[in-house]
């Protein structure tokens, strides 16, 4: 590796822990707090609905006209997590039938 | 091994295949391109080891192919990862006795590694900061090792991988369902995606920053009203 990569690879790196490490440092000290609390609670189910469309952000509706296909993974996979409440079978199970979807039609 | 503490691995284990399949395939993907794109395998290898974050992974191949400066990639870098500031608000409690690994613990923090520390309700039996720490040690070494295969083999191998990076969707989806289960509060979910949406069609490049700066306003006007 060059030296620019090697420092490019170190910049990036200092980056990222410092939007991770950020509100450990900021709210370290912070006192519990009834708005702090309520984010804690609501966050991470919001974000992860947000992150489930960040994923399909590429979705090529030519190819898959008002996401179908997308629309029949994701109900495959609360289907089966639902029936079976089994991580691993869920997420294989959804990927297959999307990748069989995808390649077939 | 003094401090190796065989029931939280075990238990970490398990809980941390649901991101295995993600994070190798991912992973391999990154490595793939990074090697087509003229790098060397270890510099991949080297960014899944050292940065660790997908999303600034993928765009800092195209920063480095076309040697941005110093600036711009510190820049880039921020913006890419801002929304992980909100991260740590979830996981403030959970990490404070967690001396010693908690460093680790905050560098490790990636999307999948959040998603899957909060849904899951940790054994009050167990010691919190090594279930902790093997989560985002397993869930590291997935990312590196698909990340070298991906790297070393992509080229040669033969496969119709077409859709395959929907693992990432539905790992997404199956620890919603059990986000939404402690909760039951389904006005989150209409909340995420109305800012979800709205944020595409503002701009896609900012997607993520623009949906949570939205979804934030939101949940706070309405715990607002609800106090009032």
């Amino acid at each position: 590796m060059s030296s620019y990569l090697i420092e490019a690879i170190a910049i990036l790196a200092l980056a990222n822990i410092i939007t991770r490490a950020f509100p450990f440092i900021i709210f370290a000290k912070a006192k519990p707090n009834r708005w702090i609390d309520y984010i804690e609670k609501s966050f991470p189910l919001v974000i992860l609905i947000i992150l489930i469309f960040y994923t399909l952000i590429n979705v090529d509706f030519s190819a898959s006209p008002f996401a179908h296909k997308e629309i029949i993974g994701i109900l495959t996979a609360i289907t089966l997590h639902l029936l079976k409440n089994n991580y691993l079978l869920s997420i294989f199970g959804s990927t297959f039938v999307y990748m069989a979807l995808v390649q077939m039609f | 091994m003094k401090e190796f503490h065989k029931k939280e691995f075990k238990v970490a284990l398990k809980d941390s295949i649901a991101v295995f399949m993600g994070y190798m395939v991912l992973g391999f993907s990154f490595g793939l391109i990074a090697v087509s794109s003229g790098f060397s395998p270890i510099t991949p290898i080297a960014m899944s080891i050292f940065i660790y974050a997908g999303a600034l992974q993928f765009l800092a191949i195209s920063l480095l192919k076309a040697k941005a400066g110093f600036l711009e990639l510190f820049i880039a870098g921020i913006s890419v990862n801002i929304r992980q500031i909100f991260y740590g608000l979830s996981l403030l409690k959970r990490f404070k006795k967690s001396k010693g690994l908690k460093s680790y613990l905050i560098f490790a923090l990636t999307d999948e590694t959040y998603a899957l520390l909060t849904s899951k309700d940790i054994d009050t039996k167990f010691n919190q900061k090594w279930y902790l720490f093997y989560i985002s040690l397993l869930h590291h070494i997935y990312w590196i090792s698909g990340t070298a295969l991906g790297a070393i083999l992509g080229a040669k191998i033969n496969f119709n991988s077409k859709g395959i990076e929907f693992a990432l969707t539905a790992l997404f989806v199956v620890l919603a369902i059990e986000q939404f289960k402690k909760s039951r509060d389904f006005m989150l979910i209409i909340i995420a995606s109305i800012s979800a949406i709205i944020a595409l069609l503002i701009s896609k490049d900012n997607m993520l920053v623009i949906a949570i700066a939205i979804s934030l306003v939101l949940i706070i006007l309405r715990k607002g009203f609800k106090d009032e």
